[in-house]
């Protein structure tokens, strides 16, 4: 596995609370029994990963991102910071200029176009990161700050630092958070391969099927994990035959494997047929990329 | 009017089927909004009957005048936001 590139995992789905963690950890644990690996919890709001793990902290730094600050000796109010801002995060209100950092998405925009420099950019706490060690296995995770709206930022940073310090692993699972949105993007822009997780229900269907979509638009080739299969019905498995999409494994509706996952517990020691669907996920995600790439 | 909001921080702990089952308890006199944007689910449970759609815009997004550009590459230096192409 040493002379593949890195090859970058996101784990991703429509739909929340479907298994994305339950994935990301056992799959990263699995790998990590033979191969130096990192995982990277990117659900920066609701980061859960680092339950299933009792580690080293090795590093642990604040993100930043950038505001404005208002200087009230410089500013005139001559009105054209709140006119320009997009993201309504700069507002006059009579003789003064209030910024709303959790509203700033960092463009530079006010502070570049304000004609006195009355708005210096400086930097702003967003969330925290924090890297572990388990072994051969490296776990990093960011959460955002309490009432911080811009996860995208805090995510992007967080592949940057993974990037920085663990190029040269050969294997990165980055646990995305749910939905459809700019995080999902986010999260998933640089994977080589995505693996959406799903539950045979109504719900994991009609959101998979917006996951999918959210795949097709950035080009990205991704399988499907189906997990509590047995529960539902057979319409997610139908949909994925008619769209051609792959299903790289079922993960059986099983109490103890709910136990398991309630308790904070890996559960792919106790069941064969999961130890063995992660091998085939792994060989399908190496055999896909390794193709796409000759 | 009252409003109640029901919140989770994890994803799938059912807050769509505790507010769909509230929501029945309310009568004809309950309005219930799926928040959820990213991936609303509530119609799958309620299956209601449209009676209004419309598209809901935000934002704005920068449009090149071909015929004005000189080409300059001012805008690509200013824009803090990569791309995705």
């Amino acid at each position: 596995m040493t002379d593949l590139k890195p090859l970058k995992i996101a784990i991703a789905s429509g739909k929340g609370g479907t298994g994305k963690t339950t994935l990301s950890t056992n799959l990263a644990a699995f790998i990590a029994e033979q191969h130096e690996v990192v995982l990277v919890d990117l659900d920066v709001e609701e980061p859960n990963s680092g339950l299933f793990f009792k580690g080293e902290l090795t590093h642990e730094e604040d993100i930043f991102k950038m505001i404005p600050q208002w200087d009230e000796s410089k500013c005139t109010l001559c009105g054209i910071c709140p006119k320009l801002c997009s993201y309504h995060a700069v507002i006059q209100l009579g003789p003064s200029i209030l910024v709303f950092p959790e509203l700033c998405h960092s463009c530079y925009a006010c502070s570049e176009l304000c004609p006195v420099d009355a708005l210096p950019m400086i930097p702003k706490k967003t969330g925290s990161l924090r890297d572990f060690r388990i072994s051969k296995l490296h776990f990093v995770e960011s959460r955002l700050e309490i009432g911080e709206e811009q996860a995208v930022q805090l995510i992007s940073k967080t592949k940057k630092y993974v990037a920085g310090h663990y190029g040269k692993v050969s294997i990165a699972i980055f646990d995305s958070p749910p939905g459809t949105s700019c995080p999902v993007m986010e999260a998933t822009k640089d994977a080589d391969f995505v693996i959406l997780v799903t539950e045979p229900t109504p719900f994991g269907l009609h959101d998979l099927s917006l996951a999918v979509e959210t795949m097709r638009a950035l080009k990205k080739p991704f399988g499907v994990v189906v997990n509590r299969y047995g529960i539902g019905n057979d319409e997610v498995i139908r949909y994925c035959r008619e769209e051609n999409i792959p299903v790289l494994a079922k993960i059986p509706n099983n109490r103890k494997i709910a136990e398991l996952y309630s308790s904070g517990k890996l559960m792919y020691h106790d069941f064969p047929e999961v130890k063995q669907s992660l091998s085939d996920i792994l060989g399908y995600c190496i055999t896909t990329v390794k193709g796409g790439a000759a | 009017m009252k409003e109640i909001v029901v919140i989770s921080g994890k994803g799938g702990t059912g807050k769509t089927s505790i507010t769909a089952s509230f929501a029945m308890l309310g009568g004809s006199e309950v309005v219930v909004a799926d928040c959820d944007v990213d991936a609303a689910d509530m119609h799958l449970l309620m299956q209601p009957e449209f009676n209004f759609a419309e598209d809901f815009y935000s934002g704005e997004v920068a449009y090149v005048d071909q015929s004005n550009c000189i080409s300059c590459g001012k805008c690509r230096d200013v824009c803090r936001f990569v791309p995705f192409w």
